[in-house]
């Protein structure tokens, strides 16, 4: 059983992000469990951990991780702490995937974090960044502008985003708060290409999307679009920045919107990650709504779900995420994100 | 405005240079045979028939650190181009017009020289002018020139003395191993005088050799029995080399690394990503004589040429291997079987290889291992698992009908298994699941049916707790009392109570919102198998409580027997289940 573990994660190490590496890794867990030791089941579990948040996957990675965390707390100098908060970071970051999980739980998990950076030696500079982030999430814009400052003041330590990731955070949040000049000052490394990474600046051409055609600079937004188009093609676990894409093409050009919605909603169904969900489905009902009737049978859907179930769908997610959360921002925000694609639709059509 | 120019620390440039640029002080040895091929390539532009040589002796005296001494009959330096070039850094004498016929770009070469000498002496006398020159030039940055009296023959000679701590760097062997290692193929005879005379350079270039001489050299030169020699050109990069094809299976993303000569002079032995990356079963020699090595010369500068040539040389394999499909099959069969996840990559990436290779590729099977060609002398319908946990629960009773079911869970495999029909359309391809799959066994009769619906009736009820639903079939194998299935979302959900067991309070309450805010899952179904003799005497016993307890045995063996790690609960009944039987055994 040694040999078909070994040659599964051999398999799975030689795949790309995906579900083909998923299945591999979870089958290696399987023999693990039921024939080897611990050490082998760990190991499985964090290669798992490391491909599932990269494909898409948040809810693999929170239980493969949890499993870990529970082994490392038995057995702390059996594991190294570094790599035990490096994948915590992550899995915390895919928290927020899930707004279906109640806030305090949420919350409960970023204290547990910060506490356990700090017992490791770490600083809190991703802590502040992930607190705003939540924030952001729910909209609370003067917490953001609380943690954004905090995050920015303190060190950056190993634990940290790399450089263009903790650039093109700062961007996104900077965007948020309607700061686009700043923003793009900030984005500049990025947009020069001289800092890139795995997700960058694929998430920053989408960030800035709306925001450059909302201030007229629908040349460079068109530019930015064809080259994130380009580097996310073909490639998993990029439905945010998808979203931003179909939003933006919504308004802009509806055949390369359609095409998008054809390639991209079967992914979005299969998604376990709640908010993707919520936010295809949010951009992909009213780019429905705009089509004529001729138009949409032209559309191929998945065989399964019409558009109807769709709409059920988001409001069942939206009216749960409030209930989570003790908040309305999620069923409001789907009617503001809705009204303002009609009306720049509009305006640019 | 006013231009000001930076002032250069030469000893500064110099420690950079050692510490950074080059990764081996050996390099000093590279440039000085450098600059003499560059001189002498000089020298035939005028003279075309010029006979080019070079040449190098090493005196080691007792009492003193040993010198190098090297020269070569190139074009030579005229005493204002000695001022010139040899006084300003980054200069340097090749014509810039014309580079593209040096190997140098970064004219920084001779400085490589002060890494390990304190003082670099060179004559020169140029087919210019007739003026013996000699400049003697210090890592500090001073130099003087001086027109000698004595005459000598248009060329070039260098002497570098070993500074304190590098003479190892100055030992025969070593020298003459430097030139081999980095001159082997150079155009022009190079030569170490010593007691003899020896050429250290190859007459025939791997690029210039047959197949058969290329195996021969690569056995020679590497120790390793390639299994084939692929002749590489092309015409972006004037590129020429050969690929050999490895003799043992690589790591698919295994980078390989390739021996590149840029004009013949050896870049590196480790230069990765020439080849397009599926090429990583073949490792290469290559000369290139248009593309630009970065500074440290130790890889190529990443542009839109290098992708040409990657392109080009992936090509060259392309076309080799479609040969060898139809002039020695055998040999490509040998290729196969070592590198079938390579050819894999290529043929689901290129429509015309995959047509062409598709036949010969083995994909694992319910039948054990099978190239497509078995797969289809065995059926025209066929039959795969897009997961790996799919086909293990359906190969044994798929092996037992002698039904062939297609393990895609693998790189690639999928992907080339749903494009069979556009080469074969005889053929049929279809997925299956162990749901569907199990609709293939045959439903009871409407007697068995009422014989076993009791039984079926118990066993849904004691299986409830474990989401798992219970139904009775006919199937082969009989010895099988009952076979599990599930789907992938009765799996995720499995795995996560396994986890809520195990972890701490805050991540079991996520786990658990994770899973039931989500659409409920379909349950895990247990399929008894009416065949089986077992399966027979239980369905004809009426006693409720043993019933149940065999229920409960068959769905833990069931689920050991497809390898699904137990829950704490599972692991109680079999204990339970055991103890039971034991006893009752016994008799008590």
């Amino acid at each position: 059983m040694v040999e078909k573990f070994e040659e599964l994660l051999e398999q799975a190490y030689l795949a790309p992000r995906g579900k083909v590496k998923i299945g591999l890794l979870e089958e290696a867990i399987r023999i693990a469990d039921t024939h080897l030791d611990i050490d082998a089941q760990f190991d499985a579990r964090m290669e798992l951990v490391d491909t599932a948040i990269f494909s898409g996957h948040g809810e693999k990675a929170i239980v493969a991780f949890a499993w870990c965390l529970a082994q490392y707390d038995k057995n702390p100098n059996m594991y190294n702490d570094h790599q035990m908060m490096w994948n915590y970071k992550w899995v915390t970051d895919r928290l927020l995937e899930f707004p279906d999980i109640e806030l305090q739980k949420v919350k409960a998990t970023l204290e547990d974090l910060k506490k356990r950076f700090t017992q490791t030696g770490h600083g809190p500079h991703f802590y502040y960044y992930i607190k705003q982030a939540l924030a952001m999430q729910l909209e609370k814009t003067d917490e953001v502008q609380h943690y954004y400052e905090k995050w920015i003041r303190e060190p950056s330590d190993s634990l940290s985003d790399c450089r263009a990731c903790t650039l093109a955070n700062q961007t996104k949040t900077l965007l948020y708060l309607d700061k686009l000049e700043e923003a793009l000052a900030v984005a500049e490394p990025i947009l020069k290409r001289r800092l890139s990474c795995h997700s960058v600046p694929h998430r920053t051409y989408a960030d800035l999307l709306l925001p450059l055609l909302k201030a007229n600079r629908k040349e460079e937004a068109d530019d930015y679009y064809q080259k994130c188009y380009q580097l996310i093609y073909n490639q998993t676990g990029f439905m945010d920045t998808v979203v931003h894409l179909l939003t933006y093409a919504t308004i802009t050009d509806i055949p390369k919107a359609i095409s998008l919605l054809e390639k991209y909603l079967p992914e979005a169904i299969d998604s376990d990650e709640s908010a993707v969900r919520y936010q295809f489905y949010t951009v992909a009902t009213v780019l429905w709504d705009l089509l004529d009737e001729e138009t949409k049978k032209t559309v191929k859907l998945p065989d399964t779900n019409n558009m109807t179930q769709i709409n059920e769908e988001l409001v069942r997610l939206a009216n749960l995420f409030n209930k989570q959360n003790k908040t309305d921002v999620f069923t409001k925000k789907i009617d503001r994100i809705q009204t303002e694609i009609r009306h720049l639709h509009q305006i640019k059509n | 405005m006013d231009q000001f120019h930076f002032k250069v620390n030469l000893k500064g440039m110099i420690d950079l240079l050692s510490n950074h640029l080059y990764s081996t002080p050996q390099v000093f040895i590279r440039e000085l045979i450098q600059n003499g091929v560059d001189a002498i390539t000089a020298r035939q532009k005028i003279e075309p028939d010029h006979k080019g040589e070079i040449g190098l002796e090493l005196f080691a005296p007792n009492n003193a650190y040993p010198t190098l001494y090297i020269e070569d009959n190139g074009i030579g330096l005229t005493e204002e181009e000695v001022h010139h070039f040899l006084a300003q850094i980054g200069q340097t004498s090749k014509n810039k017009l014309d580079n593209e016929d040096y190997i140098g770009r970064f004219g920084v070469g001779l400085l490589s020289c002060f890494i390990v000498s304190d003082e670099i002496v060179l004559l020169t006398c140029s087919v210019k002018e007739d003026k013996t020159i000699e400049w003697r030039g210090k890592p500090d940055g001073s130099y003087t020139i001086k027109v000698l009296e004595q005459k000598m023959e248009p060329g070039t000679r260098i002497y570098l003395q070993s500074k304190q701590g590098f003479d190892s760097y100055f030992k025969v062997d070593q020298i003459q191993q430097m030139v081999r290692h980095y001159g082997e193929f150079l155009p022009y005879p190079i030569h170490f005088y010593g007691n003899e005379s020896i050429r250290l350079n190859a007459e025939k270039t791997p690029w210039e050799m047959n197949s058969q001489e290329a195996l021969q050299y690569g056995k020679q030169k590497m120790d390793i029995e390639y299994l084939d020699a692929i002749p590489l050109f092309s015409a972006t990069g004037e590129a020429q080399g050969v690929a050999y094809v490895l003799p043992f299976s690589i790591r698919v993303n295994a980078k390989q690394r390739h021996r590149v000569y840029v004009k013949q002079m050896l870049l590196s032995e480790k230069i990765e990503g020439i080849l397009p990356e599926w090429a990583f079963f073949v490792t290469s020699i290559l000369n290139v004589n248009q593309l630009k090595p970065t500074a440290s010369r130790e890889e190529f500068s990443n542009d839109a040429r290098l992708e040409l040539v990657q392109k080009e040389l992936g090509e060259c394999i392309k076309r080799y291997l479609v040969q060898l499909t139809k002039t020695n099959p055998d040999l490509f069969e040998k290729i196969i079987q070592v590198h079938y996840e390579s050819l894999k990559f290529l043929a689901k990436e290129d429509d015309e290889l995959y047509a062409l290779f598709i036949d010969w590729l083995p994909f694992t099977t319910s039948l054990g291992r099978l190239t497509v060609k078995e797969i289809r002398k065995h059926t025209n319908n066929i039959l795969y698992t897009p997961n790996m946990d799919e086909f293990r629960q359906i190969s044994q009773v798929a092996k037992s009908q002698s039904v062939c079911v297609i393990n895609g869970a693998y790189v690639h495999d999928t992907e080339l298994i749903g494009k069979l029909g556009s080469v074969f359309p005889e053929l049929t391809v279809e997925q299956t699941n162990p749901s569907t799959f199990m609709y293939q066994f045959t439903d009871l009769s409407l007697e068995d049916r009422r014989k076993a619906f009791d039984f079926v009736e118990l066993a849904n009820l004691v299986l409830q707790p474990y989401h798992c639903t219970a139904e009775m079939r006919n199937y082969q194998p009989s010895d099988l009392p009952a076979l599990y299935t599930t789907n992938e979302d009765a799996l995720f959900m499995r795995t996560t109570e396994q986890t809520k067991e195990e972890t701490n309070d805050l991540f079991s309450s996520i786990i658990g919102q994770l899973t039931s805010n989500k659409v409920k899952p379909n349950d895990a179904q247990l399929c008894f198998n009416f065949q089986n003799p077992t399966i027979q005497k239980v369905i004809q016993s009426n006693n409720r409580e043993r019933n149940q307890l065999v229920i409960e045995i068959l769905y833990v063996q069931a689920l050991l027997l497809g390898n699904y790690p137990l829950k704490k609960q599972e692991f109680q009944l079999l204990n339970k289940g055991l103890i039971s039987f034991i006893e009752q055994g016994i008799g008590e």
